[in-house]
């Protein structure tokens, strides 16, 4: 999904750069095209522009949203080695317990994966031509 | 605890060393070194039916009972009831979280990693182990 998007931009934007940026460039033969072939152009360009942009932001937003998730994922980790060790430091808990206990606690943190998987599977979901 | 005339038995009921428990009993006699201190396995069925006990008695207590004791007996029960099952876990994946904990040892012991990696690797472990009950 993620290479997807980035190579779909890229093509986007190349389209952009030799259909407008060319002939901003040549000005002013730009200046003297008013026909309706040059207006269709134009409008198809700012279309192109307007669907990079908004790729763009979506870009930005789901990488905003992966560092957060990568915060929270750092204090979860974290905080579940530490209790790791406190149980593996008590002794009266046999081995076989320590490791039910310490898997238990490590199961129930799969909410965040999952709330994740799920993000990276709707979040990008849209209509680009 | 039960007592019997200067004889005493306690029984000490702690969900979390299931099947085990703790008995105390004492001799009606002066000596204060006449006392044993044992723990004793009891099965299953026993449990279960100290779990069942429990949250009947809680029901029985009606309208009226203290609602501090009609929670801790129903607490109890269900602390009774989850050990059970996570014995019957721990019979079935004994070897599993031996392993696990032996995993767990050895990434505690690494001194290239910090914690928090130290936690996704127990983490994504656990992962891959998802244990069916």
């Amino acid at each position: 999904m993620w290479e997807r998007d980035i190579l779909e931009l890229s093509n986007l934007l190349q389209y952009i750069i030799d259909q407008y940026i060319y002939e901003i460039s040549q000005y002013n033969q730009w200046k003297q095209r008013t026909d309706s072939i040059y207006e269709e152009k134009l409008h198809k360009i700012l279309e192109k522009l307007l669907t990079a942009l908004n790729l763009v932001s979506q870009i930005i937003t789901f990488e905003l949203t992966l560092q957060k998730l990568s915060l929270v994922d750092r204090q979860i980790y974290g905080s579940l080695f530490h209790t790791a060790k406190e149980i593996l430091a008590r002794t009266d808990l046999d081995k076989i317990r320590k490791g039910q206990i310490i898997l238990d606690l490590a199961a129930q943190l799969d909410f965040n994966s999952e709330q994740l998987e799920e993000f990276e599977q709707t979040s990008l979901e849209r209509q680009v031509e | 605890m039960m007592e019997l005339d200067s004889s005493s038995m306690k029984l000490k009921i702690k969900p979390i060393s299931y099947p085990v428990m703790e008995i105390s009993l004492k001799n009606g006699s002066e000596h204060e070194d006449d006392f044993l201190e044992t723990e004793v396995t009891f099965p299953m069925e026993f449990w279960l039916s100290l779990a069942l006990t429990l949250k009947g008695g809680a029901k029985g207590m009606g309208a009226f009972g203290s609602q501090g004791v009609m929670s801790g007996l129903k607490r109890m029960s269900q602390r009774i009831m989850a050990e059970i099952e996570a014995e019957n876990r721990r019979l079935k994946f004994k070897e599993t979280y031996e392993s696990f904990t032996n995993f767990v040892v050895q990434i505690n012991s690494r001194t290239d990693l910090d914690d928090v990696r130290k936690g996704q690797i127990i983490h994504d472990m656990a992962h891959k182990l998802k244990l069916e009950a």
